[in-house]
């Protein structure tokens, strides 16, 4: 059995020893206690936000990573009282020797609780991995290609096995650091767009997204995982050091660590604006008529006449041959 | 006391709990969990050379 210390920190609920310190919450707390809050924060993020109806089919974005294996669980949990129906799909992108692990990882999870699971590559959806795409572009842009060619094809393939939505993993870290870089970028539009349930035109050929864990820590993310079984491959995506992402995360975790909260003080306050922004989108998408339309390229949904894949692959050429969808 | 940092052994003196470590490992107390004695630990947990401490970032793009 191990070994605990006497003096060690207690848990700020019951007085056992504590696993982990939450210092955005000024407290400590038991595995016990803090896995009952880590679920209990999904479920209330599901709710408030009404991201799940009775007889939903969802689509579950599963990378196999941590974030995508917890929610999985904590959807598969939510499926116990509220019957919806759950696939999982994994986007192979081609990234050798990172997504060969994760992909293990997604099958395990997925037979564990029993999901059906789709894997699909981005070789057999555009004719080329995201390894042979960035040797031909260069890598200055990897985050950007594969974000948006896996959005692409996430959407295609939900959309075809008749998902009602589409889950996506993305934590609170995650989202204070999109919400940064629409600042620095200045992209108002794009953040109106963002949030728990992402979109402000509906349309079919979009399927609906929800993030269950909105507000959710990373880290608190992978604590939740080590605690409760659930497998973690701890692999780095090699593309990830050249993502400003990875500045804007760095920069986060550091004003983080010197005052606790702020990564959630940036969600919370995001939210707060957010019905302003979207009220100003809607406007503006209003004022210009724009609707969701289909790529003149590609037949894909989108609001403008070329989609942001076309447009990227159109933007930045190979060197050597065309690339075509 | 001898350690584990993401699965290598690394050496650290003089350290007496898990936020002491990571401070002398230089690494952020909001990107890494530990486990000492194969148990999750708070930053307050006390450590000695004679725990099992093994450092884990968890937090990396992917």
């Amino acid at each position: 059995m191990a070994k605990i210390h006497a003096d060690s920190s207690r848990c700020t609920k019951c007085g056992k020893p504590a696993a982990i310190s939450l210092r955005y919450a000024n407290s400590e707390l038991c595995q016990s206690h803090f896995t009952k809050m880590f679920e209990a924060r999904v479920k209330r993020t599901v709710r408030v936000h009404r991201m799940l109806r009775k007889g939903d089919r969802v689509a579950v974005g599963l990378s196999g990573g941590k974030d995508s294996c917890v929610m999985l669980h904590m959807l598969y949990e939510i499926s116990k009282s509220l019957p919806i129906e759950l696939f999982a799909i994994t986007i192979d992108e081609g990234i050798k020797g990172y997504r060969n692990h994760t992909l293990e990882v997604a099958k395990y999870e997925c037979k564990k609780l029993g999901v059906p699971l789709k894997i699909v590559n981005f070789h057999d959806e555009f004719g080329q991995t995201l390894d042979a795409l960035l040797k031909e572009r260069g890598t200055s842009l990897s985050c950007s290609f594969c974000g948006v060619m896996r959005r692409y094809a996430l959407n295609k393939l939900a959309r075809e096995g008749g998902a009602d939505k589409i889950a996506i993993g993305h934590n609170s870290d995650d989202i204070a650091q999109t919400v940064f870089m629409n600042f620095m970028r200045n992209e108002p539009e794009r953040l109106g767009r963002f949030g728990p349930k992402a979109g402000v035109v509906d349309d079919e050929a979009f399927v609906k997204r929800i993030k269950p864990l909105f507000l959710t820590p990373e880290r608190d993310v992978a604590a939740y995982a080590m605690m409760n079984g659930i497998e973690i491959d701890f692999m780095e995506c090699p593309y990830a050091r050249h993502a400003f992402r990875q500045y804007v995360r760095e920069m986060l975790n550091k004003a983080e660590e010197k005052y606790p909260g702020t990564k959630l003080r940036i969600v919370k306050a995001f939210m707060e604006q957010q019905n302003l922004m979207r009220d100003g989108v809607r406007a503006r998408n209003s004022a210009k008529d724009r609707k969701i339309g289909k790529c003149v390229s590609c037949g894909e949904p989108s609001s403008r006449e070329i989609c942001s894949l076309c447009m990227l692959l159109e933007r930045y050429p190979a060197k050597k041959e065309e690339y075509a969808i | 006391m001898e350690i584990t940092v993401d699965g290598r052994k690394t050496k650290v003196a003089g350290a007496s709990d898990v936020a002491d470590l990571l401070v002398k490992l230089k690494l952020n107390s909001e990107e890494t969990l530990v486990k000492v004695n194969g148990r999750l630990a708070p930053n307050g947990a006390k450590i000695s050379p004679m725990d099992d401490v093994k450092v884990m970032r968890v937090i990396f793009g992917g």
